[in-house]
């Protein structure tokens, strides 16, 4: 580890976050960004999720371009970086996004009580759930040197 | 009065013009890189600056040779965003391009102009940049903010 500021001995650490923390983190986050390729070109847009358990719901706007076989390996992350004080962490989960459709009865009451979104009667919302293959993490801190 | 579960919520997206998103690019210094690699795609939050030149725009990352956004392919996407809260706004731009590694010179310019100062320090003395193809906008306006999944918004 290098010293960030020589004066005050503050060091900057960079540290893997086990698993069970990562999805700890990620339920702290409001918003999330989904990576995926689309028509050959890397796509990442910001999406409200909800947690539940290990597994990532996003809901889907109407025109979604996204594949109807509704199969895709996608990235989603969140993080919370502060700039002020130079701490924060970074989760990143990969995994197979998969349309779980506008009618889903047993989810739908769980996502009420997540809280994702609330419904709007007759609305098509179609949802996503990715369960993750790979989850890593990093926790960037800035701590003091030995004392 | 019954209170419904729905909020009204009313949300409505507002495309970014260029000159909007270029400035929220310059005020921001954390962004997310995205680009596929064997298959997988990767999400990655990097230290950025804007540079705005003769030559256009450039978005600088610096990281670590041989790490995972060191060895991204050209084709990368990247991405900013915020959310004010008091406005009941959220804002995403997204940009499309190409990712270059910088030669010796052109680190040596870039350094004494523009230096992402990455936080996590070490050895980080790969410098990129990508070129955008595409620079998009979106405001999320609502009593709710819920960005939903929706790649056609950016086109």
């Amino acid at each position: 580890m290098t010293p960030i500021d020589q004066q005050s001995g503050l060091v900057a650490s960079l540290e893997d976050v086990p698993r069970a923390e990562c999805l700890a983190l990620l339920a702290t986050a409001k918003v999330g960004r989904v990576g995926l390729l689309v028509d050959g070109r890397s796509e990442i847009l910001p999406v409200n999720f909800a947690l539940d358990g290990e597994t990532v719901l996003f809901r889907t706007g109407e025109g979604t371009v996204l594949n109807q076989a509704s199969l895709t390996i996608v990235a989603f992350e969140a993080d919370h970086l502060d700039p002020v004080t130079r701490a924060g962490w970074s989760v990143l989960v990969q995994g197979t996004a998969r349309d779980i459709g506008d009618a889903i009865d047993a989810t739908s009451e769980r996502l009420r009580q997540l809280s994702l979104v609330t419904w709007a009667p007759g609305r098509r919302d179609r949802w996503f759930e990715v369960r993750p293959d790979k989850v890593t993490g990093r926790r960037l801190r800035v701590i003091p040197d030995s004392l | 009065m019954t209170t419904t579960p729905e909020a009204s919520t009313e949300a409505h997206l507002e495309e970014l013009s260029g000159d909007e998103c270029r400035r929220l690019l310059s005020l921001s210094a954390i962004g997310r890189i995205a680009f596929v690699v064997g298959g997988l795609p990767m999400v990655l939050p990097v230290n950025y600056r804007l540079l705005e030149g003769e030559s256009g725009l450039w978005v600088l990352l610096r990281t670590r040779p041989g790490n995972a956004i060191d060895e991204a392919p050209e084709q990368v996407a990247f991405e900013i965003d915020g959310v004010e809260y008091e406005q009941r706004q959220g804002w995403s731009v997204l940009v499309r391009g190409v990712l270059h590694h910088l030669d010796h010179n052109e680190v040596e310019l870039m350094s004494e102009r523009f230096d992402p100062k990455p936080w996590p320090l070490g050895d980080r003395t790969a410098w990129l940049a990508i070129k955008p193809r595409s620079v998009t906008g979106r405001r999320l306006h609502g009593a709710q903010m819920d960005w939903a999944f929706s790649p056609a918004a950016y086109r």
